[in-house]
């Protein structure tokens, strides 16, 4: 099965970062990064296709369309069965993460800055029979 | 008669009468006496008889007279404002010295007015819509948060309690007014203060983090072999902006915390109430 990693992110340094260390896990090799939301949501919308795995990591506060947003309007077309959000967030609020918490979609809630123990609970997830 | 009746105070007074005094004896009950006896008719079982009614009699006033004063004690010493009003005609029927105090209006004042007088304008349609409510008789109830005006058209936010009664044969209503302007002058500073405690929390979760959180993983990756020496440089760079961010962001929420300190000085000066 084809697999996508979507960076959802409007701060070019965490872009680079995860790039760099998505380097390590070669289950990783295809990368899509995305300064906004609405962007990603654009190449969902054309793209998404059942027979893909996607593997999202998703920041909250970008300008035009934040995480919250982005997952209200993913939900309807999207299916649980090939599609895993991971939230990336500078935010350590509870508030966020009890939010990120009662949505489906959503598996896990990371803190900046991403480091290699998130990238293995991704593939914990991937690990996981669907 | 007067003379008597300052020198008795409270003791039931019996007036020795001759025939031809009947008159004035029957007057006499008016201005205070208790009884009166005839002279003529005069006997031991009849003065006896007479002494000791009028003495059990007279403490039956007398408790009757402190049990009254007792109660118009308790509303008009009451700390709070109180008054009476005629539910059909909306006059005063009673005020207390709390309201004269705390409203400007003298008794006298008081006593030609409606209950509609002492609301602004404005606050009208909300009376008429609380009279609506049909109060049973004897049933303390909570009625509400409103706005009155005192003599002088300052505003005063109050409490509202009343109860229905029967006051001098007429449908009344028994009010109690707690002011409670302060109090929501208090409760609106700390709540506008919690507002900013809570953007300034909002913005530690998610403003400060977000430069901190790229420093920390701008270090890990600096201590990265794969790295050449050009990649680093740049780095440093992002290193240092992202120092600089955040120096400004910590300005921003120190500037934050200090619109606390001045909301509060201004609580202090009391601003008026305003709604």
């Amino acid at each position: 099965m084809k697999l996508e990693f979507l960076l959802i992110d409007d701060d070019e340094i965490t872009i680079m970062l995860s790039e760099i260390l998505l380097e390590d896990f070669p289950e990783f090799i295809q990368i899509k990064t995305f300064s906004d939301g609405l962007y990603a949501l654009d190449y969902l919308k054309n793209e998404y296709c059942e027979s893909t795995k996607y593997i999202i990591s998703l920041d909250i506060n970008m300008p035009l369309m934040n995480g919250w947003e982005f997952l209200e309007e993913i939900t309807p077309f999207v299916s649980v069965k090939n599609t895993m959000v991971f939230m990336l967030s500078s935010s350590t609020d509870k508030e966020d993460m009890d939010r990120a918490a009662g949505i489906a979609l959503v598996k896990s809630f990371f803190s900046k800055p991403l480091d290699e123990n998130h990238l293995k609970e991704i593939t914990a997830f991937l690990a996981l029979p669907q | 008669m007067e003379e008597i009746e300052s020198l008795a105070k409270d003791k039931p007074i019996i007036i020795l009468t001759g025939y031809q005094d009947v008159n004035f004896a029957v007057k006499s009950l008016s201005l205070g006496a208790s009884d009166y006896l005839v002279k003529d008719v005069l006997n031991p079982t009849v003065l006896s008889k007479s002494i000791l009614y009028n003495i059990e009699r007279n403490k039956i006033l007398v408790n009757l007279k402190d049990s009254e004063q007792r109660y118009a004690n308790l509303f008009h010493f009451s700390p709070l404002p109180m008054w009476v009003f005629d539910r059909e005609t909306l006059k005063f029927m009673d005020v207390n010295d709390a309201a004269v105090d705390h409203y400007g209006y003298s008794f006298e004042e008081f006593m030609e007015m409606d209950i509609t007088q002492i609301r602004p304008k404005e606050e009208l349609p909300a009376f008429y819509q609380s009279m609506k409510i049909k109060k049973e008789p004897y049933r303390n109830l909570y009625v509400g948060e409103f706005i009155h005006s005192k003599k002088n058209g300052e505003k005063i936010k109050v409490e509202v309690r009343s109860n229905c009664f029967e006051f001098q044969g007429r449908p009344a209503e028994l009010i109690l007014v707690n002011d409670i302007t302060e109090r929501s002058q208090h409760i609106e500073a700390i709540e506008k203060q919690n507002e900013i405690l809570r953007e300034i929390a909002w913005t530690q979760s998610h403003v400060v983090r977000a430069p901190l959180a790229r420093l920390m993983g701008l270090v890990n990756a600096m201590k990265d072999n794969r790295f050449k020496n050009n990649d680093k440089e740049m780095f440093f760079d992002h290193i240092l902006k992202s120092a600089d961010e955040l120096d400004e962001i910590i300005k921003s929420v120190v500037n934050k915390s200090q619109e606390v300190k001045v909301n509060y000085k201004e609580d202090e000066t009391g601003v008026p109430f305003n709604r």
